[in-house]
C-alpha cells in the first residue's frame, strides 16, 4: 500500500468519525462491502479507543447477522490487549467465534489471558478463564488444563464457578483429559459455596454423569445446599441427585403400590392419607420405608416446588416420581397444575409429562380434573394433550362430567381436535363399563352428524368399541345400515360400516338388503370396501342361507375386478361357498367366519413414553434423544450408606451444633461409624487432607439451622470479623490472599516445573515453544498471584506419606476450638490488640503449617494503617507464612488474618513483631502440643497394630480424673488435641493423629476404670507423647 | 445445554445468531420454519431434527430458537429463553425485531454474560445491570463525553452474596414500597350459564424503591385462601411454612413477589354474566344475535374495560348490529366480532342485537362459537384476599407503603 492511498483511507476514516452515532442498525453496515472491511481494519489499527469500539461494534453486528468476518481476525486479535474494557469484551466475543478457524493467529492472544488469569480482580480472572477455555484450539489444551486446575482452588467462588464451566469445554476439546478433569470436578463438588456447586453439578453431568461414586462424599452437603443454589444450578443438581438417589436407594414404594393403575378404587384411600401426610409437614410418619438419606433429599427438594422456575418444579416432580414414596406425590401434582398458567411452551411440556404420569399415577391428578378442560383459544396440540389427560383421568365417578365436556368438544371448529375427541370417547367406552352405553349412543348420534369428517371418525371408533360384541351392537348396526343406504360415507368409514354389519349384524334382517344395495354398484366401491363386502357376503350366506345366490353374484363380480387383492380374496372365499369344492373347509366355515372374538384393548399414546425420565426431552419427543441416559433401576438395598457418612466428622455430641434439628446427623451415627467408615475408605481413600477438611467444615456449617436465604453468612468476600463460626470458612480464602511478594519468586520456581511438565507431553509443535516463552514472560511479571497458593496446596502435590494405602486417612478436625487468647494486649501496643485462635484447618501454603487465625482489633478511635508481620525470630526448621498486610483498620473495627506456622513439632514459641502505623510490638505464639498434630482416621484393628509398634519408651501413661461418660471424655480430648476418634464408645477409647512436620503417628487412648481414667499417649517422639498425656490429664482434671 | 440461539422474525428471517459452542449452520432453523409454516400458531416447543433438537418460544412477534445437540430438560431451555426475553424487555422496555437490531451490541454482550458454554451464568437482572449498563440517552451522551463504557470492570457484589437479586448501596430520596395484588379469573361458563370450571390466578407485583438492605415482612389477613403458591427466590420459605407470612429482602425495582392459585376446589365468585342468543338459519337467511352483559357478585364494585370477543362460525359473512353502549367491529376474514363496552353502569345493561348474514348453503349446525370476556374490577380482589400489614426491619427510615387490588378476567370463556 502506498503512502498516498493510506492517506486517502485515513481521510475516509476521519469522515466516518464525524458521524459515529449514526444508527448502526440502518443496514448500511451490513452490506457485504469489501471496502467496509478495509475501513474496519484501519479503525482497529488506529490508536483511538472510540474508533476501535465503533469498529468492533460493527464487526459484532456482522457476526450477529451471520456474516463472515473471519478476514478481520489479525486486525481484531491485536486489540485483545486493549485497555478499554468494552473493546476487550467485544474482542473476546469475536475471538471465541473465530478462533477455531484461525488457530495459529489465535495463539497470539493466549499470553494475554495467562496474564489476566493472575489479575487481582476476580472478574478479570474469571473472564480470562472463560475466554481461554472457549477458544477451541487443541494446542492450548495443557494451558487450559493448568488454568482450570489453578482456578478451581481460587479464593473467589466466582472464579471457581467459571472453572467448573470450563471443564466441559476442555473435555469436548480433548476427551483424553477426562481423568484429570474428574479429579477437579470431585474437588468442586465438595466446595461449600452454593455458587460453585450448581456449576460443578453441570460439569459432572457433562463429563462423567455416570460416576455416582463421586457424589457419595458430598451427598449430604449437596442436599443441604440445594435451597441456596441459583435456580439453574438447582435444576442440574436435582437431576444429578435424582440419578444418584435412584442408583443408591431402594424404591420406597412397596409392591402393593406399584400396580396402581389396575385398581383405581384403592387410590381414593391412599390419596387421602397422602394428603394427610403432606399436610402434617415433615412426612416422617408417612415414609416408613424411606432411607434417612433419601428423606434428607426429598425434604430439601420439596420447598423447591414453590419455585418460580418451571424447570425446577419439573425437576422436583421428576425426583419425587422416580424416587419418592407414592404417598407424597400430591403436592407435586398441585405444583404441576400450577404451571399450566405459564406460557404456552411450558404448558405443552408440562401437559406432556402429566399425560404420561396419568397413565401410571392417575390418582394424584384426579382432583384437578377441571384444570384440564379445553378452551377454544388453546392451540391444537395443547388441546390434544388435555384431551389425552382427561381420558386418562376419568373414572366411573367423573366420566359423566368428562363426557359432557366431550359433547361440547365434538362441535369444535378444529377438525383434528374433533377427531381426537371421538377417539377419546371410544377409549372411554371401552375403559369404563358403566359408560359404554352412553358413549356408544353418543357415537352413533355422531354417525348422523352432517359433518362428514366426524362421521368417518365415529364409524371407525364404533367399529373398535363394538369390536368384541357389546350390548348395543344391534343398535349400532341399524344406524350403520342406514348410513350405508344413504351413501354418505367415504372410504374408510364405509368399509368400517360394512365390517360392522358383517361382524355383528349377520343375523340382522337389514343386512341382506344392504348387501344387495352395495352389490348393485360393486365396481364403484373402494378396494377396502370391496374386501369387506366379500366377507359380508360369505358371512351372510352362512347365517342366512337364502342369500347364497347374492353371495355368488358378488364373488363373480369380484372375480373380474381390477384389483388382484380382491380377485385373490374372491378366489379363496369361493371355496367356502361353492358346494362343488365343499370339503372340510365348508364344514368349518362357521368356525372360521363367526368365532367369538376377544375384546379389543385400548391403548394410550403416552404409555410407551413412561419409559423415559419425566420432563426429559426424550419423553417429549417420544424417543431416546442423543445423550439420553435412562435412570438406573433401583437397588434392593441401600448402597454405600457408609460412604455418605465418611465425610461427617465423627460427631460425638461434643460438637455443639450437633444436636440441632436434623436428627439423622447425630448420635446414632457415631457409634462404631469410625471403624466402619475407615474400613470402607479404600474406594475413596485418594482424598487428600485439605479436601476432606473442607467438606467437613461445610458439613458442620450445614448442621446449623439456617434460613434458606439467610444473607448474613458465607459471603467470603466481605469477611466480617465478628462471627467466630464464619471465620473458619473464611480462613482458607484469606490465606490464599496472604501471599507476600518475597515468597512469590520461590513459588514461581516451583510452579514452573509442573507447568512445563504438563506441556512437555505435547511439545511437538514449534508454536508451543513460542507459547512457553510467552508464558515465562507472563509469569515473571510482577503481578499478584493469589492463586498459586492453591497450586502448591495438597490437592495437586500430595505429601508423601500422608495417605498410606492401608487406610490411614486424614480427616477434618472433630472440633475447632472457639477460644481466643490474647497475643498482644491493647495496652502494650497503644490500642491495637491481637488475639489468636487455632482453626485446625490446613494452611494452604504448606501442609506442615498450622493455621493460626489472628484477630486485630483497633481500640483507638483513629485508623491504623498497614498492619503487617515483620522480623520473625525463627530457629531450626521452623517457618512462618504471614498474611497479606492489612492496609487500613478503622477505629473500633477488627479484622482477621491467618498466619501459617510450621512449628517443626516443638512447643518453642514463635516470636515476631507486628508492625503498624502505631509502631512495632513484639508478639509470640506458643503452641499447645495438641495443635501440633492433625486428625487422622483408621480402623481400630490398624490402631491396635500401630499401637503395638509404639510400646515401651514411646508410651506415656498418666492417671486422670474420671469423667461422667464417653462423650465428656471425647469432648475434653478434642478440646485439647487435634485428633480423631477411632473408637468413641465403650471403656477403651482410641484416638489418632499425625504430627504436622514429621508425619509421626500419635496414638492416644483413654481407659475408663471405676474410679479414674488412664490416659496413654504413644508417639515416636517421646517428648510429644509425655506432654500430650499430661495435657489431656490436666484437661480431665479441669472443671 | 444450549449450543446456539437463533432469533427469527415473523417473515422467517434469522436476524441474530449466537453460538456458545462450535458453530451450527443456520439452515437448522428450516425445521422450525417448516413447522411454523404448517401451522403458524401451533408450533410444538420442541422439535427433533436429525442431529439437533430445536426448542423455541414465540414472544413479541419474534421467535427464539435454541439448538441443542443432546438431551436437555426442555423446561430448562424454555424457562431460560423466557428469561432472555424478560431481560431484553427490562433493558429496552420491549423485545421486538427493531429493538433487538438497534441494540445488537448490548444484546450480544447480554447473551454472552447470561450463558457460558450453554449453561446459564448470570440471569438476575440486578447483576446484569451492574455488569452491562442499560442504554439510555443520558448515559450515551455521558459516555461519548467521558469516554467511559457501558461495561463494568468489577464483579457486581450481588453475584457473590446470598442475596444475588439485590445490589448493594441502593439509595433513594423517597422510600416507597408498592404492592399490586392482581387476580385473574379463569372460567368456563357453559351454554346454560352454569360454571363448568373457575379458578383464580393471583399475582403480587411489587415496585420497591427502598434504600439500604431492608428486610420486609408482609402479612395477610387470610393466608388460608391460598391453594398453591410460588415465590420469588427472595422469599424465605421456612417462615411461610411456619407462620404464613412473606419475609424477604426485596430486589430493587419491579418484580413479581409471588403468584398464587386458588383452585377449582374452592368456590370462586363469577363477577359477570352474559346472556346470549345466536340463531343461524340453514337456508341462507339472516341469522340473529342478541347479547346482554351484566354484573353479578361484584361486591358493589363496577366492572370496567369490559369487552367481548366472539369467534364466529365460518359460515357467517357479516354482522349488522346495534349496541346500546360501546362500539363493535367485525372482521370478516378472521370472523372475530369484537364488542368494546367499557364501563357497566347500572341499571342500564349493555346490549347488542342485530342480524348476521350467513353464507347460503353453508352448514350451520354444530357450530358453537365461544365468547372471550375481558373485564377489570379495580379495588377488589375477588378471592377476598387482604394484606394486613407490611413491616420493615434493618433500615431506619419510614417508607411510604401502598397496596392496590385489582381483579381481571383471565381466560374467561362463555360457550354459546
Amino acid at each position: 500500500m502506498t503512502s498516498t492511498s493510506s492517506y486517502n483511507n485515513d481521510k475516509v476514516v476521519q469522515g466516518e468519525v464525524e458521524y459515529p452515532a449514526s444508527d448502526p442498525a440502518s443496514g448500511a453496515f451490513f452490506q457485504p462491502d469489501y471496502k467496509k472491511n478495509e475501513d474496519l481494519k484501519l479503525m482497529l489499527d488506529g490508536s483511538k479507543d472510540s474508533l476501535k469500539l465503533e469498529a468492533m461494534k460493527r464487526i459484532i453486528g456482522m457476526i450477529a447477522k451471520g456474516r463472515d468476518a473471519s478476514d478481520l481476525f489479525p486486525a481484531v486479535v491485536k486489540n485483545v490487549v486493549s485497555k478499554n474494557i468494552e473493546v476487550k469484551k467485544l474482542v473476546y466475543v469475536y475471538l471465541v467465534r473465530y478462533a477455531e478457524e484461525q488457530q495459529d493467529l489465535a495463539l497470539l492472544s493466549i499470553s494475554t489471558f495467562q496474564r489476566a488469569l493472575k489479575d487481582p480482580n476476580q472478574l478479570i480472572r474469571a473472564s480470562a478463564l472463560r475466554v481461554l477455555s472457549s477458544i477451541r484450539v487443541p494446542m492450548i489444551v495443557p494451558i487450559v488444563m493448568l488454568a482450570i486446575r489453578d482456578s478451581a482452588s481460587d479464593m473467589s467462588p466466582y472464579v471457581r464457578k467459571t472453572a467448573a464451566h470450563a471443564i466441559p469445554k476442555l473435555y469436548s476439546l480433548d476427551p483424553d483429559q477426562k481423568e484429570e478433569l474428574v479429579a477437579i470436578i470431585d474437588k468442586l463438588l465438595s466446595d461449600k459455596a452454593p455458587l460453585v456447586v450448581g456449576s460443578a453439578a453441570m460439569a459432572f453431568t457433562e463429563v462423567c454423569g455416570d460416576r455416582m461414586s463421586l457424589i457419595h462424599r458430598s451427598y449430604r452437603k449437596l442436599c443441604s445446599l440445594l435451597a441456596d443454589v441459583d435456580e439453574w444450578g438447582q435444576l442440574t443438581l436435582l437431576n444429578v441427585l435424582t440419578v444418584y438417589a435412584k442408583t443408591c436407594f431402594p424404591n420406597p414404594n412397596n409392591d402393593s403400590y406399584s400396580s396402581e393403575s389396575d385398581k383405581p378404587f384403592y387410590e381414593s384411600d391412599s390419596e387421602g392419607s397422602a394428603g394427610g401426610a403432606a399436610g402434617g409437614g415433615a412426612g416422617g410418619a408417612g415414609g416408613a420405608g424411606v432411607d434417612a438419606d433419601l428423606r434428607l433429599l426429598l425434604r430439601a427438594a420439596k420447598p423447591l416446588l414453590q419455585s418460580r422456575n418451571a424447570g425446577v418444579v419439573m425437576a422436583v416432580a421428576q425426583l419425587f416420581y422416580h424416587c419418592g414414596p407414592v404417598q407424597e406425590l400430591q403436592p407435586v401434582a398441585k405444583a404441576m397444575v400450577r404451571l399450566l398458567r405459564a406460557p404456552i411452551e411450558v404448558q405443552s411440556v408440562v401437559l406432556n409429562s402429566i399425560a404420561s404420569l396419568t397413565v401410571t399415577r392417575r390418582s394424584i391428578f384426579e382432583p384437578f380434573l377441571k384444570s384440564f378442560f379445553v378452551r377454544n383459544s388453546d392451540p391444537t396440540h395443547i388441546k390434544l394433550l388435555k384431551l389425552e389427560i382427561l381420558t386418562n383421568l376419568s373414572t366411573e365417578a367423573s366420566a359423566p362430567v368428562v363426557l359432557r365436556e366431550y359433547q361440547t368438544y365434538v362441535t369444535s371448529n378444529d377438525k383434528a381436535f374433533v377427531a381426537a375427541t371421538i377417539q377419546a370417547i371410544g377409549r372411554l367406552a371401552v375403559a369404563i363399563h358403566t359408560e359404554t352405553e352412553t358413549c356408544l349412543n353418543g357415537l352413533l348420534h355422531l354417525l348422523s352428524s352432517k359433518d362428514e369428517w366426524a362421521v368417518c371418525e365415529a364409524v371407525v371408533v364404533v367399529k373398535r368399541v363394538v369390536g368384541g360384541g357389546a350390548a348395543s351392537a344391534r343398535a349400532a348396526v341399524s344406524r350403520a345400515a342406514k348410513l350405508l343406504r344413504s351413501d354418505r360415507l367415504a372410504g374408510n368409514a364405509r368399509a368400517a360400516a360394512v365390517w360392522l354389519v358383517a361382524e355383528h349384524g349377520a343375523k340382522h334382517p337389514r343386512a341382506a338388503a344392504i348387501l344387495a344395495h352395495m352389490a348393485s354398484n360393486f365396481a364403484d366401491q373402494d378396494e377396502l370396501v370391496k374386501l369387506q363386502l366379500l366377507s359380508l357376503a360369505v358371512k351372510l350366506s352362512l347365517t342366512q342361507p337364502d342369500t347364497l345366490p347374492m353371495c355368488k353374484y358378488v364373488l363373480a363380480l369380484a372375480r373380474y375386478d381390477a384389483s388382484y387383492d380382491v380377485r385373490d380374496r374372491a378366489r379363496m372365499l369361493r371355496r367356502f361357498v361353492e358346494p362343488e369344492h365343499a370339503g372340510l373347509l365348508s364344514q368349518y366355515a362357521k368356525h372360521i367366519f363367526c368365532p367369538d372374538k376377544p375384546k379389543p384393548t385400548v391403548h394410550c399414546n403416552y404409555k410407551e413414553r413412561d419409559q423415559y425420565t419425566v420432563g426429559s426431552l426424550s419423553q417429549y419427543i417420544g424417543s431416546a434423544a442423543n445423550g439420553y441416559r435412562p435412570l438406573p433401576s433401583a437397588p434392593r438395598e441401600t448402597i454405600a450408606a457408609e460412604l455418605r457418612e465418611i465425610a461427617m466428622p465423627i460427631s460425638t455430641p461434643v460438637v455443639e451444633e450437633g444436636q440441632k434439628n436434623k436428627s439423622f446427623y447425630s448420635e446414632p451415627d457415631s457409634d462404631g461409624s469410625g471403624s466402619s467408615s475407615s474400613t470402607s475408605t479404600d474406594s475413596s481413600s485418594s482424598e487428600d487432607s485439605s479436601d476432606e477438611e473442607k467438606s467437613n467444615d461445610a458439613e458442620k456449617k450445614e448442621n446449623k439451622p439456617k434460613e434458606t436465604n439467610n444473607y448474613k453468612s458465607s459471603n467470603s468476600d466481605s469477611s466480617d470479623s465478628e462471627s467466630d463460626s464464619d471465620t473458619s470458612s473464611n480462613s482458607e480464602s484469606e490465606t490464599a490472599n496472604s501471599e507476600s511478594s518475597e515468597d512469590n519468586n520461590k513459588k514461581e520456581d516451583q510452579k514452573e516445573t509442573p507447568k512445563s511438565e504438563a506441556k512437555d507431553k505435547k511439545n511437538e509443535k514449534s508454536n508451543l515453544e513460542l507459547l512457553l516463552e510467552l508464558d515465562e514472560v507472563a509469569s515473571s511479571l510482577p503481578t499478584m498471584t493469589p492463586t498459586c497458593g492453591g497450586f502448591l496446596s495438597p490437592p495437586t502435590v500430595p505429601p508423601a506419606g500422608i495417605e498410606d494405602a492401608d487406610g490411614i486417612t486424614p480427616v477434618g478436625p472433630a472440633l475447632a476450638p472457639p477460644t481466643r487468647t490474647e497475643v498482644v494486649p491493647r495496652v502494650t501496643s497503644r490500642g491495637l490488640s491481637v488475639s489468636r485462635r487455632w482453626t485446625r484447618a490446613p494452611h494452604l501454603y504448606s501442609h506442615k503449617m498450622c493455621a493460626v487465625e489472628l484477630t486485630f482489633t483497633n481500640h483507638t478511635p483513629d485508623d491504623i494503617d498497614n498492619i503487617r508481620v515483620s522480623r520473625k525470630t525463627l530457629t531450626g526448621a521452623r517457618a512462618v507464612h504471614e498474611f497479606a498486610a492489612i492496609p487500613r483498620l478503622g477505629g473500633g473495627a477488627s479484622v482477621t488474618g491467618t498466619l501459617g506456622v510450621d512449628f517443626a513439632d516443638t512447643i518453642q514459641p514463635v516470636e515476631f513483631t507486628v508492625m503498624s502505623s502505631l509502631g512495632e510490638v513484639n508478639a509470640s505464639i506458643t503452641p499447645p502440643v495438641g495443635e501440633l498434630m492433625r486428625a487422622v482416621s483408621m480402623s481400630s484393628a490398624r490402631w491396635d497394630r500401630e499401637h503395638k509398634g509404639l510400646r515401651g519408651m514411646t508410651e506415656c501413661n498418666k492417671q486422670a480424673a474420671k469423667l461422667e461418660n464417653e462423650q465428656a471424655v471425647c469432648k475434653r480430648v478434642f478440646e485439647t488435641a487435634n485428633v480423631a476418634a477411632v473408637t468413641a464408645t465403650g471403656n477403651f477409647l482410641r484416638f489418632a493423629g499425625r504430627m504436622m512436620s514429621s508425619q509421626d503417628l500419635v496414638l492416644l487412648s483413654v481407659k475408663i476404670d471405676d474410679e479414674s481414667c488412664m490416659v496413654t499417649a504413644n508417639c515416636s517422639n517421646m517428648a510429644i507423647a509425655s506432654m500430650l498425656a499430661n495435657q489431656i490429664a490436666q484437661a480431665f482434671a479441669r472443671d | 445445554m444450549i449450543h446456539s440461539l437463533f432469533i427469527i422474525n415473523p417473515s422467517g428471517d434469522v436476524f441474530l445468531e449466537k453460538h456458545w459452542r462450535s458453530v451450527i449452520p443456520r439452515s437448522v432453523c428450516d425445521y422450525y420454519l417448516e413447522a411454523q409454516r404448517a401451522s403458524p400458531n401451533d408450533v410444538p416447543p420442541v422439535l427433533a431434527a436429525p442431529h439437533h433438537y430445536l426448542i423455541s418460544i414465540q414472544r413479541g412477534g419474534v421467535a427464539l430458537v435454541a439448538v441443542s445437540k443432546q438431551e436437555v430438560a426442555p423446561l430448562f431451555v424454555i424457562e431460560f429463553l423466557h428469561r432472555v426475553v424478560d431481560t431484553f424487555q427490562d433493558y429496552f422496555s420491549d423485545c421486538t425485531e427493531t429493538i433487538i437490531k438497534e441494540n445488537y451490541v448490548v444484546v450480544y454482550e447480554l447473551l454472552d454474560e447470561m450463558l457460558d458454554n450453554g449453561f446459564p451464568l448470570a440471569t438476575e437482572s440486578n447483576i446484569l445491570k451492574e455488569l452491562i449498563k442499560p442504554p439510555n440517552i443520558l448515559r450515551t451522551i455521558a459516555n461519548t463525553v467521558t469516554g467511559k463504557s457501558n461495561v463494568s470492570s468489577i464483579l457486581p457484589s450481588g453475584q457473590l452474596s446470598n442475596v444475588p437479586w439485590r445490589r448493594s448501596g441502593v439509595k433513594y430520596a423517597n422510600n416507597e414500597a408498592y404492592f399490586d395484588v392482581i387476580e385473574e379469573v379463569d372460567a368456563i361458563i357453559d351454554k346454560s350459564g352454569a360454571t363448568v370450571s373457575a379458578e383464580i390466578q393471583g399475582y403480587i407485583d411489587c415496585c420497591i424503591k427502598l434504600s439500604g438492605m431492608p428486610d420486609l415482612t408482609l402479612t395477610f389477613v387470610n393466608p388460608r385462601l391460598f391453594d398453591d403458591v410460588s415465590f420469588h427466590p427472595c422469599v424465605r420459605f421456612k417462615r411461610w411454612e411456619s407462620e404464613r407470612i412473606l419475609s424477604f429482602i426485596p430486589p430493587d425495582g419491579n418484580f413479581r413477589l409471588m403468584s398464587y392459585h386458588i383452585g377449582s376446589q374452592s368456590v370462586v365468585a363469577i363477577p359477570i354474566y352474559v346472556r346470549h342468543n345466536l340463531t343461524l338459519r340453514n337456508n341462507g337467511d339472516q341469522g340473529r344475535l342478541d347479547l346482554t352483559v351484566g354484573p353479578k357478585q361484584t361486591m358493589g364494585r363496577t366492572l370496567e374495560n369490559v369487552a367481548l370477543e366472539i369467534c364466529m362460525p365460518k359460515c357467517v359473512l357479516n354482522c349488522s348490529l346495534t349496541a346500546n353502549q360501546g362500539k363493535y367491529s367485525y372482521d370478516p376474514v378472521s370472523k372475530v366480532l369484537l364488542w368494546d363496552i367499557g364501563r357497566i353502569e347500572l341499571p342500564k345493561l349493555p346490549n347488542i342485537r342485530g342480524s348476521v348474514s350467513v353464507a347460503s348453503g353453508a352448514d350451520t349446525s354444530g357450530a358453537n362459537p365461544s365468547i372471550n370476556v375481558h373485564f377489570t374490577i379495580p379495588q377488589l380482589a375477588v378471592s377476598g384476599l387482604r394484606v394486613s400489614r407490611l413491616d420493615m426491619y434493618g433500615a431506619k427510615y419510614k417508607p411510604f407503603k401502598g397496596v392496590k387490588y385489582v381483579t381481571k378476567a383471565g381466560k374467561f370463556h362463555v360457550r354459546m
